[in-house]
């Protein structure tokens, strides 16, 4: 339980919990060894970083069947922060990291049925870092064309 | 700020938007055609799709 009350009228409200510890000034992502907790997107824009936000986007991108497709490939790794694919069946998102591992997340079609009778799937691009090359896999069996829009810092 | 464009087949492309250094550390086919004006880039890729 978090109680407030002010030392003075001229200070500021201060926030203690049950056992007396002052938590105004804490910092709710700091650990007990006083380090940050892990942020679940590990970074974010922010206002030093905005300047750095770059965006990939393909519209209309033919690619083969069971071929994977580049979004980006760079010298340096960078952030991901993320992005969505969206086409008939796209799947298999790798990520080349700074090393040059690789490592793919693997996903089934979740969409629904287009004009065309294709399965139209938004495949969402999961936040990583240190990423070289990022790349998404078609897996409809034949040759689409697929959008996307991916951002990094 | 460097925009890019490249082109693809019936109407497609790829696009890479970010800042010169980042940009300038991308592996780009021959065939990337590089803005430094938002408005060329724009221009660029309504003649394409």
């Amino acid at each position: 339980m978090v109680q407030s009350y002010r030392d003075s009228p001229s200070v500021l409200r201060r926030d203690v919990d049950a056992d007396g510890r002052d938590l105004t000034n804490l910092n709710l992502l700091e650990t007990d060894d006083g380090s940050i907790a892990g942020w679940p997107f590990g970074r974010a824009l922010d206002q030093n970083s905005f300047s750095d936000r770059t965006e990939h986007a393909g519209n209309v991108v033919s690619v083969n069947a069971d071929s994977f497709h580049e979004i980006f490939s760079k010298a340096n790794a960078v952030f991901v922060l993320g992005g969505v694919i969206y086409g008939n069946q796209p799947s298999s998102v790798r990520y080349t990291w700074d090393d040059g591992t690789t490592d793919i997340i693997y996903t089934s079609p979740a969409g629904g049925d287009d004009s065309n009778s294709d399965i139209s799937s938004p495949l969402f691009v999961e936040p990583a870092e240190g990423v070289k090359k990022l790349e998404f896999k078609n897996n409809a069996g034949a040759s689409r064309d697929y959008g996307y829009r991916v951002t990094t810092l | 700020m460097m925009y890019v464009v490249v082109p693809g087949d019936n109407g497609g492309y790829q696009t890479h938007v970010g800042p010169d250094h980042v940009i300038d550390d991308l592996s780009l086919p021959d065939k990337a055609e590089m803005f430094d004006n938002p408005s060329d880039f724009s221009n660029r890729l309504s003649e394409i799709s």
